[in-house]
C-alpha cells in the first residue's frame, strides 16, 4: 500500500466519522401491501361490492381514520404533558418553544441522558440499549468555558436539545451577582441566542447538597439566589429567550438543606430539575424522589424534571427501572435524564458504575419501560 | 429504527465495519430470495439495518449533505423492495442497492451541478472544526475526490471506505475489473498530484 493511498483511506474514514453513525427507521412503499388484501380476497372482480370496496380503498381509509383517532385521542390524554405550562403565564414560553424543536409531539415523556462522552458515539451506544433516541443530551461546563455551538447543532440535528450543567466551581457568587463575570455570561448568552434552538441550562446544579463550592454551607443560599437572578436577566436582556432554566436541586436526603431557601422564584426558572439516584436494594421512587417532589410542590407548581438519575448496579438495576419509570409517570413529571456514566465521569458519585451498557437484564429492563412509556416516533 | 426489525438483527450492525456485514444477516441469505415470500418486508428491513449506516456514511463521502445521503439510501431501499420478488440471489441484494446508492447520488450531483449551470459543482462545506480536527491534507483529499470523473471516485470510495475487492467493485459499479483497476489508478495519481501541490 502506497502512502497515498493510507492517506485516502484515513481521510475517507475521517469524513464518514463526521456523520452520525445512524440510520433513520426505514419506511418501506405501501404497493406490497395492497397485494396482501388482494390476495385473500382472489381476484380483483370477486366478491361483493362492500368487499371490493373495502379490497380497493376502504380497508386504507378505515386504517388512516383509526390513526387519526388514536393520535387525538393521545393529545387530548397528554396533552397538559406534552405542553406542560402554558407560554401565555409563565416565563417558561421557551419550554413550549423546546418542545416546538423538538419531534417529541406524541411523547408523553422526556428520555435524557448524560451521556459517557462528547460526540455521538456514546449517545448512539445510549440510544441503542434505551430503544429510543434520546430527547435531551446533558454534560457538565466548567466556568469560563464557551458555549458550544457545533456540539449543540449535532444533538439538534440528532432530534434532541442540549442541556448545559454549568458549574461556578471555586468562583465567587458574589463576584458573578456584583457583574464581574459579565463578559463571559454576555458571550455565552449571544452564542445560545444565535444558536437558536431550543437550550436547557442549569446553574450550580445541587446547590443544596454539601458538597459542591457553590452549595449548601459554602455559598449562602442568599447569594445563590442573587446569581441565579442576574444570569437569567443578562440572558434576557441578550435577547436569548431560547434558554429552559433548569433549577436542578439534589433529592433530599441527609445532609442536605432546606430546598425552598434556594428558590430564585417562578419569574426565573422554567423547569425543576432533581437529581436522585437508587443506591441500595430498598430504595424506591417515593423514597428517591417522591418526597422531595412533595416538598417542592409546597413553593411551586413548576414542571418537574427528573434532572438526573440512574441506578447503581448493587441496587439491582432490572427490579428498579420499571419503578423508577412508573414513578416518573405517577408523579406526572416531565421525564428523566440517565446519567450514563461510570464513576471516573461521575460528579460526586460514590465509586459505582451506573451504565447500562453491558447490563443485559437492566438493558432488557429499560428498553421494555422506555417503550411502554411511549409510542414509536412519527417521523 | 429500534422498535421493529432492531432487536432481531441488532447484533449485526457494526458501523465500525463498512463492508461485508448483509451475508450473516440476511435471514434468507443462504436461499433464492424467492422462498422468503412474504417475508421481503422482513428481508430488506433486516439488511437495511445491517448496511444503512455504512451506505448513508458512503452517500455522505459523495454528497456532503445528510438529509440527501438518507434519502438516496432511503429511496435504493424502496426500490429494491418493489424489485425484490425478480432478484435472483440474496446476495444481489447487497450489491443491488450499493448500486442504487451510487446511482442515486451520480444523479443528485449532476442536479446540483444543472442548477450552478457550471459542470463542476461546487463541493459541500467542509467545517472549519473539521479542517483543525482532521488535517489540512484530509480536508484537502476529500475536496479533491469530489473533483474527480464520477467512476473514478466511486472505485476509490468503494475500495477504501467499503473495502469491497475490485471483483466486487465491477459488480457493484457495473464495469470490468480491469477498468476497475484504471480507473482507481488514475484517480490515485490525480489525488497524488494535488498533495503534491498543497505540501
Amino acid at each position: 500500500m502506497t502512502p497515498i493511498e493510507d492517506k485516502l483511506r484515513a481521510a475517507i474514514r475521517a469524513r464518514a466519522d463526521e456523520t452520525p453513525a445512524y440510520a433513520p427507521p426505514l419506511r418501506l412503499p405501501a404497493r406490497r401491501r395492497r397485494s396482501f388484501f388482494l390476495a385473500y380476497g382472489g381476484g380483483e372482480k370477486k366478491g361483493t361490492p362492500a368487499q371490493r370496496i373495502w379490497r380497493g380503498w376502504g380497508a386504507p381509509v378505515a386504517s388512516a381514520i383509526m390513526v387519526a383517532v388514536v393520535i387525538l385521542a393521545s393529545a387530548a390524554i397528554f396533552g397538559d404533558r406534552v405542553f406542560p405550562s402554558s407560554p401565555a403565564r409563565s416565563p417558561a414560553g421557551q419550554v413550549t418553544h423546546a418542545h416546538a424543536q423538538t419531534p417529541t409531539l406524541l411523547s408523553p415523556v422526556y428520555l435524557g441522558v448524560y451521556p459517557a462522552g462528547r460526540g455521538y458515539g456514546p449517545i448512539a451506544s445510549f440510544a441503542k440499549v434505551a430503544g429510543q433516541r434520546p430527547d435531551i443530551v446533558g454534560y457538565f461546563s466548567g466556568w469560563l468555558e464557551p458555549f458550544p455551538t457545533s456540539y449543540a447543532q449535532t444533538i439538534h440535528r440528532y432530534g434532541a436539545a442540549v442541556m448545559v450543567q454549568i458549574d461556578p466551581a471555586h468562583i465567587s457568587l458574589k463576584g458573578i451577582a456584583a457583574g464581574h463575570y459579565d463578559g463571559y455570561l454576555s458571550a455565552y448568552a449571544e452564542s445560545v441566542r444565535a444558536f437558536g434552538h431550543a437550550v436547557i441550562i442549569g446553574f450550580g446544579h445541587e446547590m443544596n447538597a454539601p458538597w459542591y463550592s457553590w452549595g449548601y454551607g459554602h455559598t449562602s443560599p442568599a447569594t445563590f439566589v442573587a446569581a441565579w437572578r442576574h444570569i437569567v436577566e443578562l440572558f434576557r436582556a441578550l435577547g436569548a429567550d431560547n434558554v429552559t432554566w433548569l433549577w436542578t436541586i439534589n433529592a433530599d436526603q441527609a445532609g442536605t438543606g432546606p430546598l425552598a431557601s434556594w428558590w430564585p422564584g417562578a419569574n426565573y426558572v422554567s423547569w425543576i430539575g432533581i437529581n436522585g439516584y437508587y443506591r441500595r436494594p430498598s430504595d424506591t421512587f417515593a423514597g428517591v424522589f417522591g418526597r422531595t417532589i412533595d416538598q417542592v410542590r409546597a413553593f411551586s407548581s413548576k414542571p418537574v424534571l427528573l434532572s438526573g438519575t440512574a441506578i447503581a448496579a448493587s441496587a439491582n438495576p432490572p427490579a428498579k427501572i420499571p419503578n423508577l419509570f412508573q414513578g416518573m409517570f405517577r408523579y406526572r413529571t416531565l421525564g428523566l435524564v440517565w446519567s450514563d456514566q461510570t464513576q471516573a465521569q461521575g460528579h460526586g458519585f460514590r465509586s459505582e458504575d451506573w451504565r447500562l451498557e453491558d447490563n443485559v437484564p437492566a438493558e432488557a429492563a429499560f428498553r421494555l419501560s422506555a417503550a411502554a412509556l411511549r409510542p414509536p416516533r412519527l417521523r | 429504527m429500534q422498535q421493529d426489525a432492531g432487536s432481531r438483527v441488532s447484533s449485526c450492525v457494526k458501523p465500525n465495519d463498512p463492508g461485508d456485514v448483509a451475508a450473516v444477516c440476511l435471514p434468507g441469505a443462504t436461499r433464492p430470495l424467492r422462498e422468503t415470500g412474504d417475508s421481503a418486508e422482513v428481508a430488506v428491513s433486516a439488511l437495511y439495518q445491517a448496511s444503512a449506516v455504512s451506505l448513508i456514511r458512503l452517500a455522505w463521502i459523495m454528497l456532503g449533505d445528510r438529509p440527501s445521503a438518507e434519502d438516496v439510501v432511503q429511496e435504493a431501499f424502496c426500490d429494491l423492495y418493489r424489485r425484490w420478488d425478480r432478484l435472483a440471489e440474496a446476495d444481489s441484494a447487497l450489491y443491488y442497492v450499493r448500486s442504487s446508492v451510487l446511482n442515486g447520488c451520480r444523479s443528485l450531483l449532476r442536479r446540483r451541478a444543472v442548477r450552478r449551470r457550471s459542470v463542476e459543482y461546487e463541493l459541500p462545506e467542509i467545517s472549519p472544526e473539521a479542517v483543525v480536527l482532521n488535517g489540512e491534507e484530509r480536508v484537502e483529499l476529500i475536496r479533491a475526490l469530489g473533483r474527480l470523473p464520477d467512476r473514478q471516485r466511486e472505485a476509490l470510495v468503494l475500495r477504501f471506505y467499503l473495502d469491497l475487492s475490485d471483483e466486487e467493485i465491477a459488480r457493484v459499479m457495473g464495469i470490468r475489473q480491469s477498468t476497475v483497476r484504471s480507473n482507481a489508478h488514475r484517480g490515485l495519481v490525480a489525488l497524488g498530484r494535488v498533495l503534491k501541490e498543497t505540501s
